[in-house]
């Protein structure tokens, strides 16, 4: 009881000495932000995170290199995302020869001079039994009253969760309806033009510039009318039932792919940054700690007992360090993570590169710790009050525990805290070399945005780097307060 | 006096080796040494304040910190009776002649610490020998604590309450919360004797412990390890380089120089009667007290610095710096003679066999 009762006495006095600076008051507040973020991030997290982050069919639904929704405070112009659920509307109904036929009519506003990125049918029905096939046509009437006849037109399967990409799937169709909507244009329309993004012909207001000597669109806006065809070859069954069965169905919807997305934007696959930087912080913080406390803890007693013992030992631990510090740090890592990354191909591969990078980061990080640890304890090790325990009978532990630890103690505090963010950041310059182990963290998705984003895709790029220099702030901060709470001559 | 010794010193030798270069190992050199103390041999009688004088560099602090046993002598015995508090502790087969130990053998852990126990050091920097980031209290409470005396916190509370106040430093209460850095030179000094005190010692080895302070402190220091001695029956093994000190203090005297004993014997015969011209020459260089003479430069019989105890002199170590230098002194070390009762000098100039060879 009495230890406990003192590490709380001795914690509540070090948490008074920090509070009693700005520096500390700052680092404890975000230190203790980072910390709930992060259990709370880690506790929510999937189990399979990585498979979901990386290859998830989850973002289909999400714009590409999307700003945040709140960018259209800073000028962007924000096409909302609009999701219509196809199940609860009622289709006109039409029977012709053994083909049931719904028309479902949808009417789209669109309010700012921007066009949508896409758009995306999705179903999962399960069809009744007698129902061959299904063919989905989709025609619009676009404000302007000008009709593009069936620019999607195909038959599809409506069992398993498809996805229809107006915009990827079939452009063909929408040359083909614009080539028919817009005569007069016919001559002027460049195709390859219409094929590069076809959202601009369907959303788009189409006149001949003489400029540009081609067709141009401006955002035409004002009420789309989607008429959507779903057209099943059926014997002996009844429209009911097939009602019933889109009506039951897991998914049957249209969406009208916005522009700007969530809280943090989306990067060049749809992936939601926000989800992906809140699952980073746990990963950024295990990495920075347990690399720092490990790699610190080595080097502490490895110092220690270098400088206390001497000898052999000493000598052993001192090449031992000269040889460590003469091998460049980031090609090993390099070399290791690529033949783990080649080596293992199976699921719990992120979690074996990340232990194999903390690893190396350990194994390569306590030297010049032992060195300044050893030549301290060398020199307090000859103070006279050290002998003075010895006469007195101090064990060789009670001597390195009671007179030298306390004097190391802030080298300790302040190598600890500094070794946080430098263990992040070299995670972090790791990824960005190109060694992904999987994980979400922030040097991956800075990687990625280094890979496959532009300079104007800031959402992407910093937020990330603001996080790592958030967590590399609260850990100097943490280290100035902590500083003079270790050295006493700087106490008032 | 009819007290017994307390401790026998013979022939101790301390070598501290000298790191060779590398040009000196290939060529085959043999290691060089500084032989800091080079076989002296002297008695502790019980309950007696025994000096060892000499300027610095002769090896007068390693002699007590091989007694104190801080460092390992390289040669040598010291018989060491034990007191009779630790006596029966003590495995039957490591004694001696009944209640002797010999310091330098290998001892076993629990037997070296119980001789901790018996045996203390006081260093001569009080700046140096007390932990800055310890209160008083925790450094004097640090050997309660590894000695296991005491058991409870209220326990040795109390007995540091009374060490301070043996020491002179009272309210104790006042004193136990401070660090080493608020408190006086003669203060501290007063600490390191209390922690040397507080686990009842029956021999200290006083390391020159006054010659850091204010001349004016000394004399209040000196006097309360005379008193402490009074209660406690200590004996003392008192180094210093103040003969001033030493008269005042010390029941016998033994001069050394570079690592050898060269005059032994009672405080008053070595001061007044000096045989050995080493002696001789430390005593002439005492400054006179008297203002009339104060102007006058004494002629010092001896000239020239100390060597170096890597590479002393052949023979007698002192006949390159002796007026009275004769050829035996270049070749043969001089034994020690007795002069008169008690009194013994190592110098060929009383040697019968000198002159008859």
């Amino acid at each position: 009881m009495s230890v406990l009762s003192k590490i709380f006495e001795s914690w509540s006095w070090v948490r008074k000495e920090i509070l009693s600076q700005l520096s500390g008051k700052l680092a404890l507040a975000l230190l203790i932000a980072l910390i709930v973020t992060s259990i709370y991030a880690a506790l929510v997290m999937p189990p399979d995170y990585t498979k979901y982050w990386d290859v998830g069919s989850k973002w289909v639904d999400n714009p590409l290199n999307a700003p945040p929704a709140w960018a259209s405070y800073l000028g962007y112009t924000c096409v909302p995302q609009t999701y219509y659920d196809l199940r609860s509307l009622s289709p006109a109904v039409s029977e012709v020869s053994g083909r049931l036929t719904f028309t479902y009519n949808i009417t789209y506003n669109l309010e700012v001079r921007e066009y949508p990125q896409n758009m995306r049918i999705k179903a999962n029905i399960v069809v009744p039994q007698g129902v061959r096939n299904a063919r989905i046509r989709v025609d619009v009437i676009k404000p302007d009253r000008a009709r593009l006849p069936a620019i999607y037109d195909r038959y599809v399967d409506l069992t398993n969760t498809s996805v229809i990409e107006l915009n990827m799937d079939k452009p063909e169709g929408i040359v083909t309806a614009i080539m028919s909507a817009y005569r007069e244009l016919i001559e002027k329309l460049r195709v390859e033009e219409i094929y590069v993004n076809p959202m601009k012909y369907i959303f788009g207001n189409l006149s001949y510039s003489e400029d540009a000597e081609s067709v141009v669109t401006t955002p035409l806006l004002g009420k789309y009318v989607f008429i959507i065809t779903v057209d099943f070859r059926a014997f002996n069954v009844q429209a009911e039932t097939i009602l019933r069965s889109i009506q039951r169905s897991r998914e049957f919807s249209l969406l009208v792919i916005g522009t700007c997305y969530g809280l943090m934007g989306t990067d060049y696959k749809g992936r939601d940054l926000a989800e992906g930087l809140f699952f980073g912080f746990p990963i950024a913080l295990a990495i920075g700690l347990l690399v720092a406390l490990a790699s610190t803890a080595i080097g502490v007693v490895a110092g220690l007992i270098s400088g206390y013992y001497g000898g052999f030992i000493d000598e052993f631990i001192q090449r031992t360090v000269d040889v460590m510090g003469s091998i460049p740090l980031l090609p090993i890592l390099i070399l290791v993570a690529q033949s783990i990354a080649k080596t293992y191909t199976g699921e719990d591969k992120p979690i074996i590169m990340l232990t194999a990078i903390f690893a190396v980061l350990i194994v390569f990080s306590w030297g010049g710790l032992t060195i300044i640890i050893r030549s301290m304890t060398l020199s307090i090790k000859s103070e006279l009050y050290v002998e003075a325990a010895k006469a007195v009978g101090a064990s060789n532990l009670r001597i390195i525990t009671k007179h030298i630890l306390p004097q190391i103690v802030p080298y300790i505090a302040a190598s600890l805290v500094y070794s946080t963010p430098s263990a992040i950041l070299t995670e972090a310059g790791l990824s960005v070399l190109g060694i992904r182990h999987g994980f979400p963290t922030w040097g991956n998705i800075l990687a990625e945005a280094r890979q496959n984003g532009t300079i104007s895709q800031w959402w992407w790029i910093l937020p990330p780097g603001f996080l790592i220099a958030i967590v590399s702030l609260t850990f100097v901060l943490l280290g100035l307060a902590l500083e003079r709470v270790v050295e006493p001559k700087l106490r008032r | 006096m009819l007290s017994e010794v307390k401790l026998k010193v013979d022939n101790l030798k301390k070598y501290f080796p000298i790191r060779r270069s590398i040009l000196e190992v290939l060529s085959g050199k043999p290691p060089r040494h500084v032989k800091a103390v080079d076989g002296i041999s002297f008695e502790v009688i019980e309950g007696e304040i025994f000096c060892l004088v000499g300027e610095s560099g002769c090896g007068k602090t390693t002699a007590g910190r091989l007694i104190a046993r801080l460092i390992e002598a390289t040669g040598g015995d010291a018989l060491y009776k034990v007191s009779k508090n630790i006596r029966d502790l003590i495995p039957e087969r490591l004694l001696v002649n009944g209640d002797y130990i010999n310091l330098f053998r290998k001892l076993p852990s629990e037997v070296d610490k119980l001789l901790r126990l018996d045996i203390q050091i006081i260093f001569q920097d009080p700046y140096g020998s007390l932990n800055p980031r310890m209160t008083l209290g925790s450094i004097l409470e640090e050997p309660l604590i590894i000695h296991s005396i005491g058991s409870t916190k209220e326990e040795r509370q109390e007995i540091i309450y009374r060490a301070l106040s043996e020491v002179k430093l009272n309210p104790p209460e006042e004193f136990v919360d401070r660090y080493p850095h608020m408190i006086s030179g003669g203060q501290r000094q007063r600490i390191a004797i209390a922690r040397a005190m507080i686990l009842n010692p029956s021999l200290v080895v006083a390391d020159e412990p006054v010659s850091m302070l204010d001349v004016s402190i000394r004399a209040e220091i000196l006097q309360l390890m005379l008193d402490l001695k009074k209660i406690r029956n200590l004996s003392y093994i008192f180094i210093t380089h103040d003969l001033a000190v030493a008269n005042y203090i010390c029941g016998r005297i033994a001069v050394m120089y570079l690592g050898k004993i060269v005059e032994v014997g009672p405080t008053e015969k070595v001061i007044n009667n000096p045989k050995h011209p080493y002696t001789i020459a430390l005593i002439s260089a005492v400054p006179e007290p008297d203002p009339s003479n104060r102007l006058k430069i004494r002629e010092v019989p001896i000239k020239g610095e100390i060597p170096s105890a890597a590479a002393v002199p052949s023979g007698c170590r002192l006949h390159p710096r002796c007026p009275y230098a004769m050829d035996v002194c270049k070749s043969k070390e001089p034994p020690m003679i007795e002069i008169e009762p008690g009194h013994q000098v190592a110098c060929w100039l009383y040697s019968k066999e000198a002159s008859s060879s």
